[in-house]
């Protein structure tokens, strides 16, 4: 008998649950929607443009560190060119490194 | 408006093809949130997130299924992460009231629950707790079940699965939802 009961009242709480009614949306749902999709468009197009400029700003550090690599081999080569030069100088006049220092 | 037309103006970021949108399904993503949460005010709140969702990736959407299809998933996805927040900020303010540090639990759950009205959540307390004890998919079987409009194709549509495993979800679902609710009637 109580199996029963239970097995009626098990029934009858699924009744509850599938004839619950549709639900209508309030009367700000739409308008706080709408607010809402236009703060995500406008997040969205400043993110954009925030990528925009990190793309830029990444360009430019990677211009600048080539620019800064070139003018260190440059460098590098033009001192080793001066460095035997001024050997061969050096030689020619006969002067000894060691001498010079003393 | 045309589906394709409404899909092509959508992804060109149109407003009034947002609109368009809301109206046409608006309703159906409520009435689905409010199927899984029971509540709403929760429901009003996910069924923006989902269009939300919608209008940040529109673009990525490859038209494998149909546009509603697409929506629907993306409203039951949704709904199951908030019910997870919500069981999972129920086991912190539990554990927290065992330990008796009921404020700083309140605060690691993202503060108190909030105390609404007796509502259809509170009246159908039993049916939700049995329903908590599912498995993902056949909850969103059942739940989806029980919503007007919905076939069975369609809901395999949505679940990525056929329309035979969704009747055996089915099945086996109301099955574990009439035992689960026996043992918390009678526990009541």
């Amino acid at each position: 008998m109580k199996e029963l009961a239970m097995n009626d009242l098990v029934l009858q709480k699924l009744k509850e649950y599938e004839s619950l009614e549709s639900i209508k949306p309030s009367a700000g749902w739409n308008e706080s929607l709408m607010k809402k999709l236009d703060s995500a468009r406008a997040h969205s197009i400043s993110s954009h443009s925030f990528s925009g400029l990190t793309i830029a700003v990444i360009l430019a550090v990677l211009i600048n560190l080539g620019f800064i690599l070139n003018s260190i081999i440059h460098t590098s080569n033009k001192s080793l060119y001066k460095d035997k030069e001024f050997q061969v100088i050096s030689e020619e006049l006969l002067i000894n490194p060691i001498s010079y220092k003393n | 408006m045309e589906h394709e037309d409404l899909l092509r103006k959508l992804k060109s970021g149109d407003k009034s093809a947002f609109n368009e949108l809301v109206i046409l399904y608006g309703n159906k993503v409520l009435n689905t949130c409010y199927r899984f949460l029971l509540d709403k005010e929760d429901a009003e709140d996910i069924s923006q997130e989902v269009f939300i969702e919608v209008f940040q990736s529109i673009k990525t959407f490859r038209s494998d299924s149909k546009l509603s299809t697409w929506i629907y998933r993306i409203a039951v996805t949704k709904s199951l992460d908030e019910i997870k927040k919500r069981n999972r900020k129920k086991r912190i303010i539990s554990l927290g009231k065992m330990l008796h540090l009921d404020d700083i639990a309140d605060w690691i759950a993202g503060g108190p629950m909030p105390d609404k009205p007796i509502q259809e959540k509170e009246k159908m307390d039993e049916i939700m707790k049995a329903l908590n004890t599912l498995p993902d998919n056949q909850r969103v079987a059942f739940t989806l079940s029980k919503l007007e409009g919905y076939t069975n194709a369609e809901i395999a549509d949505m679940m990525n699965n056929t329309v035979e495993a969704v009747e055996s979800l089915l099945s086996r679902a109301k099955k574990k939802v009439s035992a689960e609710l026996q043992s918390i009637l009678k526990n009541n």
